[in-house]
């Protein structure tokens, strides 16, 4: 097996991983309509994630593959992240500023979202990618980065919806 | 009672002295490792048939078939060149042998009936040469054994050497074989013969013998594409299974025959071992190279149900999946906070300033506009303030082209709704010769609140009528 095959492999299995040139994955991404998303730094490597191409047809006829819907909560507290992470609407959402947990917290229940929720919310973002954990410090994760661009300038177009602290 | 020869030790195969023999007794370790370092690549020039004269042309299919009639008929050929090498001829065969059971041909079929019944299902040049070479050989012979007899029948021997032929052609001798089982199995439940049933294991341990030899030359040497047009002659395989029992019954029956049943069993033993070593081969090959084509729908069905999960499983051990991950969509984030948004492609885009350029299709409708008003008031003129009128002399005295513009404007005044005026021709024809226009039928155009079809127009209708 070639390396772009290998390196391929172990990102779509594995998920981000640090690469010395993150060109050299690129073809073997693009001929599997990926693209190769930066997402950070390890030391001298690139750390790389795995998005679909923007040309990919992932309509449920065309790519009939199974999805795992989030609940309504998890999106909630999805978005309040990115409120509260992606304060200007001109730049791009990832990576974007941190926040706190105590931040998010507060601005969910302030919608009347159970804090219990809010927080296993704040456990299956994390184990999906979308945010990054330390401590109390939320910043938003690879998965964010990974969002189609498509995708991003929806959300762009709606900012000011976004639950953040200022806003109710 | 089933009696258990290996047990008794009436029955033991040899000890395996060579790989081949090895091989029959499976053992798995040895046979990958030979697999591994002797296997060729597909496609290399090792298909049997293809090396023999006269069939390198021929696709896969007919080569193996003309190669096995060549193996079969070589005991009686005359000269190397005795068996054809057109794969059309056996059909001109079958379709000669189809003419004469088609009926009436009780008292022979000329040679033009013989072509006449065939028709154009092969080839007419090809055809009538075969008709000689089957006369000649006695596939055909005269109804009556007279000089310059026409008529032909066929002989009976020819029919039952066609389906011999198809049968060996397409699925080569196993079932030569599996027949020659049954015989031997009915023989022994009659009166059986010492000297004939010696004949029958005989038989059978050579026929065994020579496909177990060749299967491990297939197995050792030729492409896996070969080898998967070999598989289905070797499928009733299993039938070989009912052979030790076979043995040890005549072995109770004839004890002095002990040694050649148990070499059958041995033989049936090492043909066995030589289909497993093929299938093995051709699943392994076609596993490595994910050739989905070797299997059949049904097998992967049965593989499905009744396969355990884990074995199921290991197919996909080496297939590289993505890591699971939810389906994040912006509309389902913002519909999630109160506000559904939507798509750049979803959203309209905005309206387009007013354009400055001449509407191109404007100038079209004024036109057809302007055409219909002019319609409409030269039928009017045409009414004279009247709301009936009788125009049929008017059209028969215009010249042809000028009276099919007139009646193609009034049916146009009669296809707008907005207009009042309808048209109305009667279903009579006047002939003039002399007139400008010579064929005309009754036309009158009226307005369509005035009464039914005017006097003049019915009473034409029914005089020519």
């Amino acid at each position: 097996m070639d390396d772009q095959a290998l390196m391929l492999a172990r990102l779509r299995a594995g998920g981000p991983r640090a690469v010395v040139d993150a060109a050299t994955v690129l073809e073997a991404a693009e001929l599997a309509a990926r693209r190769v998303v930066p997402v950070g730094t390890d030391g001298s490597r690139t750390v790389v994630t795995l998005a679909w191409a923007d040309d990919a047809d992932l309509s449920p006829e065309t790519w009939p593959i199974a999805r795992r819907e989030l609940s309504p909560t998890v999106l909630l507290t999805l978005a309040t992240c990115l409120g509260c992470c992606w304060p200007d609407a001109a730049t791009e959402p990832y990576p974007g500023h941190p926040t706190s947990a105590t931040t998010v917290l507060r601005v969910l229940t302030s919608r009347n979202t159970d804090e219990r929720w809010a927080k296993g919310a704040l456990h299956d973002l994390e184990e999906l990618g979308c945010i990054t954990r330390d401590g109390d410090e939320i910043r938003l994760g690879p998965a964010i980065a990974a969002l189609a661009r498509t995708e991003v300038s929806m959300l762009r177009r709606e900012h000011a919806a976004l639950p953040r602290e200022d806003r109710r | 009672m089933r009696v258990d020869l290996r047990r008794r030790g009436a029955i033991v195969p040899k000890p395996p002295t060579d790989p081949r023999d090895r091989r029959a007794t499976s053992d798995s370790r040895w046979l990958s490792h030979r697999r591994a370092t002797i296997w060729p690549v597909s496609g290399s020039n090792a298909d049997s048939a293809r090396q023999l004269p006269g069939l390198s042309e021929l696709g896969p299919d007919a080569r193996r078939r003309l190669g096995r009639l060549r193996a079969l008929v070589a005991p009686v050929a005359a000269d190397a060149g005795a068996v054809v090498d057109d794969p059309d001829a056996l059909e001109v065969a079958r379709a000669v042998c189809d003419a004469f059971v088609q009926g009436g041909a009780a008292g022979g079929l000329t040679k033009a009936q013989i072509i006449a019944r065939i028709g154009d299902r092969v080839d007419r040049e090809l055809l009538e040469r075969r008709l000689t070479v089957f006369e000649k050989l006695g596939f055909l012979r005269t109804y009556l054994d007279k000089k310059h007899q026409q008529r032909y029948t066929i002989e009976p021997t020819s029919l039952v050497g066609q389906e011999v032929f198809e049968r060996i052609s397409r699925h080569g001798g196993v079932d030569e074989l599996l027949a020659l089982l049954v015989r031997t199995r009915s023989l022994l439940e009659s009166q059986p013969d010492l000297q004939q049933l010696t004949s029958h294991l005989r038989e059978i341990r050579a026929i065994l013998s020579a496909y177990a030899n060749e299967l491990d030359r297939l197995v050792a040497t030729a492409p896996l594409r070969e080898l998967i047009a070999q598989r289905a002659d070797h499928d009733r395989a299993n039938a070989l299974d009912e052979l030790e029992p076979l043995a040890v019954h005549v072995v109770e029956r004839f004890p002095k025959l002990q040694t050649l049943a148990s070499d059958v069993v041995e033989e049936a033993q090492r043909y066995l071992g030589a289909v497993q070593a093929m299938m093995a081969r051709i699943l392994d090959e076609g596993g490595r190279a994910r050739d989905f084509s070797i299997l059949s729908a049904d097998d992967y069905l049965t593989a499905a149900i009744d396969t355990p999960p884990e074995d199921l499983a290991a197919v996909f051990e080496r297939v590289v999946f993505d890591a699971p991950a939810a389906w994040i969509g912006a509309s389902d984030i913002l519909a999630a906070t109160g506000r559904r948004g939507t798509s750049d492609r979803e959203r309209r885009p905005p309206e387009p300033a007013p354009s400055s350029d001449t509407d191109p299709v404007r100038p079209l409708l004024e036109a057809a506009e302007a055409m219909r008003r002019r319609r409409a008031l030269a039928a009017e003129r045409l009414l004279q303030g009247a709301d009936i009128r009788d125009l049929t002399s008017m059209v028969q005295s215009l010249p042809w082209p000028s009276a099919a513009r007139l009646l193609a404007d009034l049916f146009g005044v009669d296809l707008d709704d907005r207009e009042e005026l309808r048209v109305h021709v009667g279903e009579a024809t006047f002939v003039d010769p002399d007139a400008a226009t010579t064929y005309v039928s009754p036309v009158e155009l009226r307005r369509s609140d005035a009464a039914k079809p005017s006097e003049a127009v019915r009473s034409k209708a029914s005089v020519d009528g």
